[in-house]
């Protein structure tokens, strides 16, 4: 390995992911800056600047190595028409911004969003709307161990027939935290399947401040946190199930779930 | 497997935040409490009849247990504690002083199998809100392992706090020791330690210590604040102290880091990742060879 880089003013933003912040970061790997508005697709150097971002996130994972740092910029939107796989293991994609500002990435494929398979990916400060395209697909799927989900922002609707963030085999030891799932469907007819669902067997579930949101019209499943596989070592603190989301776990699932608030008839129901 | 324990008032404390708080708590694991005027002739089952040490909350845990130092626990430990359930929980109610409170005392060593505090060696353990104070031992020889070690996949250290100042004293945290490598994708979250040494003779080992075993994959650490004070670390002149890498970390996450008073992170060839400095003060410096 080269020697690790210095960037002595941070990424150089100043709102969003923590990393997004002016500080000194040493990283081994590059960071890819993103930005739909102003950026343009080009291979490496390209997107190695600030000022000189690439356009999509097809171009900036092509760029991008194991461990490397996709910075999304305030603004940055994209709809995104086929699956897109994340397999560099280590991955960062952060977003800088907040509110509507924030990153977006729209799904308009009967696919998943994003499919996770290299080992301990992060994705911070990212706002996924609801889905353009009907799928029963997950929207961003878990295949692998040690990945982060940080202060994502779903939104769900009637074409968002699968999980927002799903986890299948091969996940463990994957940390959700600050993230929020709401149903945006505007009538019960259009609600959305489910928040977060544990597809298969998985150990260690890290969920701490994750907000799960029925919205006006609730969920369709009708859990807004599903687990299909047992959980061993499940971990949940400061847990919201607003407007109707329940929870339902899996038998065999071991751990604890901690309820922090609660609204409308949200319920945890926990299989023996 | 039972049907999961009800907790409609939680644990029952008043600790803001997290599983202290008084809020729904569902778990399929048996949750006792520990404090220093209870008795371990109690099952400790019930908040009003703790159990004495956190020795023998060890002792009845199962996997997947809660174990809830109340606020006001003190305790010297002169035996390493070693955890072995999976899944097991440990955490301390209170705030400032009141926070559970260890003291290490164990002259034995040194050996990095034997002479941590509380040693975490069951896979997805979980410790939060404890302290610990100086080594009661003043040798000139460290201890091998820290006040918490850790030698098991998925391990967190949340909010523990962390003051040395004795020449017997290792690291606050060593994470990956003598595990055979398998701390894995584990966190360190809100931490401090604090060297409180009055001379360099007596400055402790190091801060944090990681992969002292072997090679670390996915380490995530953020809000650690590692403070010097006035004597810093034993052997700071040669990189060796502060935060320490001894094999390789890959994979790192470090953000919100405080390198205050000296202390110095050392990264050794193989390290992958990111380290995002907060808040440095003196000579503090990241050295991560290529």
């Amino acid at each position: 390995m080269a020697s690790p880089n210095l960037h002595t003013n941070g990424v150089g933003g100043t709102s969003g992911s923590t990393l997004a912040t002016v500080s000194p970061l040493y990283t081994s790997g590059e960071i890819w800056y993103l930005h739909s508005p102003s950026g343009s697709d080009a291979a490496s150097p390209r997107g190695k600047e600030r000022i000189r971002p690439l356009a999509t996130l097809a171009q900036a994972l092509t760029n991008a190595g194991n461990n490397d740092i996709i910075v999304a910029m305030s603004g940055h939107t994209e709809t995104l028409a086929a699956i897109t796989t994340i397999a560099e293991t280590g991955l960062s994609i952060i977003g800088e911004g907040t509110g509507s500002s924030r990153p977006q990435f729209i799904r308009n494929v009967n696919d998943e969003l994003f499919d996770i398979t290299g080992a301990g990916v992060m994705l911070d400060n990212l706002y996924f709307p609801a889905s353009t395209t009907a799928t029963a697909l997950g929207k961003v799927r878990c295949a692998t161990a040690g990945c982060i989900f940080r202060n994502l922002y779903f939104e769900a609707s009637t074409s968002d027939d699968g999980p927002q963030l799903e986890f299948i085999t091969g996940a463990g030891q994957a940390l959700v935290e600050g993230c929020t799932f709401i149903s945006t469907a505007a009538s019960p007819a259009d609600q959305p399947a489910t928040g977060i669902q544990i597809t298969n067997a998985m150990s260690d579930l890290w969920m701490d401040q994750v907000i799960l949101d029925g919205g006006s019209s609730g969920w369709a499943n009708p859990y807004a946190l599903v687990g299909t596989g047992a959980v061993t070592r499940l971990r949940c603190t400061n847990l919201d199930l607003l407007r109707d989301s329940d929870v339902t776990l899996a038998t065999g699932t071991v751990g604890y779930v901690h309820v922090r608030t609660k609204s409308g008839s949200a319920r945890v129901v926990w299989a023996a | 497997m039972a049907s999961p324990n009800i907790f409609p008032n939680g644990l029952g404390g008043a600790t803001p935040g997290g599983l202290s708080s008084l809020a729904e708590l569902y778990c399929s694991g048996t949750v006792r409490y520990v404090h220093s005027s209870g008795s371990d002739s109690y099952a400790g089952t019930e908040r009003v009849r703790p159990l004495a040490t956190i020795q023998q909350a060890n002792t009845l845990s199962a996997a997947n247990d809660i174990i809830v130092l109340l606020a006001g626990h003190t305790q010297s430990i002169t035996t390493q504690v070693n955890f072995t359930q999976t899944g097991l929980t440990i955490i301390g109610e209170g705030l400032g002083a009141q926070r559970p409170t260890f003291t290490r005392d164990i002259p034995s060593g040194p050996s990095s199998n034997t002479d941590a505090g509380i040693m975490l060696s069951g896979a997805g353990q979980y410790i939060e809100n404890v302290a610990f104070a100086p080594s009661l031992q003043t040798t000139s020889t460290p201890t091998q392992a820290g006040c918490i070690g850790v030698r098991e996949t998925g391990t967190q250290i949340v909010n523990c706090y962390f003051v040395l100042g004795s020449s017997r004293d290792c690291a606050g945290i060593d994470f990956g020791a003598f595990s055979g490598g398998f701390a894995d994708r584990g966190r360190i979250r809100d931490c401090g330690v604090v060297s409180v040494a009055a001379d360099s003779a007596s400055a402790p080992l190091a801060a944090v210590l990681l992969g002292q075993a072997s090679d670390l994959f996915g380490l995530v650490i953020s809000g650690l604040v590692a403070n010097g004070g006035a004597a810093a670390w034993r052997n700071a002149n040669s990189n060796t102290g502060g935060i320490r890498g001894v094999s390789a970390v890959q994979r790192l996450r470090a953000t919100d880091l405080s390198l205050l008073g000296d202390t110095d992170l050392t990264l050794v060839t193989g390290s992958t990742g990111y380290i995002h400095v907060r808040d440095r003060s003196g000579s503090a410096r990241v050295v991560w060879a290529a």
